[in-house]
């Protein structure tokens, strides 16, 4: 209730962060359209699509940490440690995919609930505790993986990876069968409306007899899934697994998740616009090599635009502090 | 109920730490036991003996110990390590130059025999290696070049192997086409060395329009930059990977119905190497983590014991082809300019580092730059 009222009273700004990932992605692609006409062929943004669904994957679990109030700075190395250890047993097991995907849910949900463990019983800030678990994760991951690279095949890894039904890529259709689920967890079931209420005013919920605790652990939980799922993405397209960690990942999800609206303060956020702003990342990577930018200037793009959705989040909230 | 949650927490870290223990501890074992076999009573007594002399000690200082490469570089060095009868420990820098800085410092107090460091930064370095240097402490500095007065670079010839490659590349597209070249990130002393190679090299082909790739290092971010150029330019006619990222290139290509892209991959990885008999690549650079590592240790151990070396020594590579395109490459006249090798011979060279760079056979003057 309360945050549909606060939501009211800031309309217009509130309307255009709503609406700034789609405005985004459809600028950025016309300006890109106009330079290189090669950006808006289906060949072009359907490797988009497959390239980055498993980013998507990652950013919505980001978002789900965000609205509830947290951060969560594990996904990158639950990428690592989970394709590793799921990678091992996919080796042992004769090159059982199953095994793979199984290693790498282990680990997510594993690792996302000592995360909410450790946030949600033991009272760590979220920062400190998932920033722990990074190197604790990290650890385990050069623990296990003793330098190998693991080469995956099978038909399976081919398709997940590759794979194209009426020529859209299959992770990009397994996205958005994954997305408009969790829309409807987010929406309609109680770990959505508390993940919200977490974030707008979390006291409040203690005081209504919510057990607060078993939602946070379960917020982490679902976003160490949600790691571990994007993670099997990635590793098939690539089709190996390095034992290092990928160095984008982290921020790419973080990012993804603030250029798709989600509020840096909790509280607001929405399962659409975070899939977008996973697109908006990728489109930025595939236009600069389009248009034959340097890379170095990727970074500088990337972070310019997290600044501007940043700074429309920073005037949000003012805007719903003065009303 | 908080408390039972931290008891439980710190059972689990125990768990974790006894794991993690458990190997680090098993590490140094597995060098005695592999000597153990061979060893007597009286040869237990010598060895004392020689520890109480001191055997002489060597600290690898590297970047982080992540990554098949360099998992493969600390097993050479460890094997170098007990040909040439020297302690040997690696330090990782965890991917920080201060940590790196920090480590050196710590190793110039325990007064180690020989620092060998990759650096994560060819300036920032410097002042560290002064102050081992000043403490009579001779410094390798792996694959970088850094002029000090105290330090020995060991290093590749990789501006001039990369510009062979783009030779091969070259000749092999028929001198006309578009060529990519992936190199790692812009700043690294080896990525610039591999990407000067390769710029260098294309132009002295005017119908061959080249593209540079850098992938930060990253086979993802590698295999994600190869796709969309694919998509920008659909007639590209072959990629260099300055990496060994070579795998992801052809993934790269196999998504994009490409699976003609000619690929050569890098650095050696007996992994890859099969890779170059079946056509998957056009060739390879014999380089191997194992050699790499065991050529610098042993070059450590040489130093420690007084030895005379020059300033700069580079690592022998060899361009991996098969008898096929080594035929090709006779035709165009490019065999005299770089030394060749079957995926057999690359094999036996990979795992021969022993003999190769062994005490009996480690000479300076094999070490030369190419030019």
């Amino acid at each position: 209730m309360e945050v549909s009222s606060k939501q009211k009273a800031v309309q217009p700004m509130e309307k255009l962060q709503k609406m700034l990932p789609a405005v985004l992605l459809i600028a950025i692609s016309i300006v890109v359209t106009i330079l290189n006409p090669i950006f808006l062929t289906w060949n072009n943004i359907s490797n988009i699509l497959m390239q980055y669904s498993g980013v998507a994957f990652i950013a919505i679990g980001a978002m789900l940490v965000l609205i509830s109030g947290g951060i969560d700075f594990t996904s990158a190395e639950i990428m690592a440690c989970g394709s590793v250890i799921g990678g091992l047993w996919y080796l042992h097991g004769g090159n059982n995919i199953l095994l793979l995907i199984l290693g790498c849910v282990g680990v997510g949900v594993a690792v996302g609930f000592i995360n909410g463990v450790l946030i949600a019983c033991l009272k760590f800030p979220p920062f400190i505790a998932t920033l722990a678990m990074q190197s604790v994760v990290h650890g385990t991951m050069l623990f296990f993986a003793e330098g190998k690279i693991i080469q995956l095949s099978g038909a399976t890894v081919e398709f997940l990876g590759k794979g194209r039904i009426a020529n859209i890529p299959a992770a990009f259709l397994i996205l958005i069968v994954f997305a408009a689920l969790m829309q409807l967890v987010t929406k309609y079931t109680k770990l959505g409306t508390y993940t919200y209420a977490l974030g707008g005013n979390e006291q409040a919920l203690t005081y209504t007899g919510v057990n607060v605790k078993k939602y946070k652990i379960l917020i982490y939980m679902t976003t160490g899934l949600c790691s571990a799922l994007g993670t099997i993405l990635i590793t098939t397209r690539m089709a190996a697994i390095y034992s290092s960690v990928n160095s984008t990942l982290l921020l790419d999800g973080i990012a993804a998740t603030v250029i798709g609206g989600t509020s840096i303060t909790g509280g607001k956020g929405n399962v659409i616009g975070t899939v977008v702003g996973a697109m908006i990342i990728g489109v930025i990577g595939n236009s600069l090599i389009l248009l034959n930018v340097s890379s170095n200037m990727h970074d500088v793009v990337k972070g310019s635009i997290i600044v501007f959705a940043l700074l429309i989040d920073v005037l949000v909230n003012r805007q719903g502090n003065k009303d | 109920m908080k408390k039972v949650t931290a008891l439980l927490l710190v059972g689990m870290m125990f768990l974790m730490a006894a794991a993690c223990g458990g190997k680090s501890q098993t590490e140094p074992s597995k060098e005695n036991n592999a000597a153990a076999p061979a060893e007597t009573q009286e040869e237990d007594a010598e060895k004392n003996a020689e520890e109480a002399g001191g055997k002489k000690q060597i600290a690898f200082v590297c970047i982080n110990m992540e990554g098949a490469f360099w998992v493969d570089m600390m097993r050479g060095g460890e094997v170098a390590a007990e040909d040439y009868g020297v302690d040997l420990v690696f330090k990782s820098g965890e991917g920080s130059l201060e940590k790196q800085i920090s480590l050196i410092e710590n190793l110039v107090v325990q007064g180690v025999d020989c620092i060998i460091v990759d650096p994560l930064d060819k300036q920032g370095i410097v002042p560290a290696i002064n102050k081992a240097g000043e403490a009579g402490i001779p410094v390798i500095t792996a694959g970088n070049e850094i002029e000090t007065d105290y330090n020995v670079c060991t290093i590749y010839n990789d501006a001039y192997d990369v510009g062979c490659i783009t030779d091969v590349m070259c000749k092999t597209i028929g001198e006309s086409g578009k060529v990519a070249c992936v190199v790692g990130a812009p700043g690294s002393a080896v990525s610039d060395a591999r990407q000067k190679g390769f710029e260098d090299a294309v132009a002295n082909y005017p119908n061959v329009e080249p593209f540079v790739l850098p992938a930060k290092w990253d086979a993802t971010v590698a295999q994600q930059m190869v796709t969309d150029l694919l998509v920008a330019e659909p007639d590209l006619d072959g990629v260099i990977c300055a990496d060994a990222i070579g795998f992801q290139i052809v993934q790269a290509a196999e998504a994009s119905n490409r699976e003609d892209l000619l690929v050569t991959n890098f650095a050696g990885m007996t992994d890859n190497i099969p890779g170059v008999e079946d056509g998957t690549y056009l060739l390879d650079l014999l380089m191997g983590g194992a050699r790499v590592g065991y050529w610098n240790v042993a070059t450590a151990a040489q130093l420690a014991n007084g030895a005379d070396i020059p300033q700069k020594i580079y690592l022998p590579t060899s361009v991996v082809v098969s008898e096929n395109t080594k035929e090709k490459l006779d035709e165009w006249g490019l065999t005299d300019k770089m030394t060749t090798c079957t995926p057999d011979e690359a094999m036996e060279i990979l795992e021969g580092f022993s003999e190769e760079f062994g005490p009996d056979s480690y000479k300076v003057e094999n070490y030369q730059p190419r030019s």
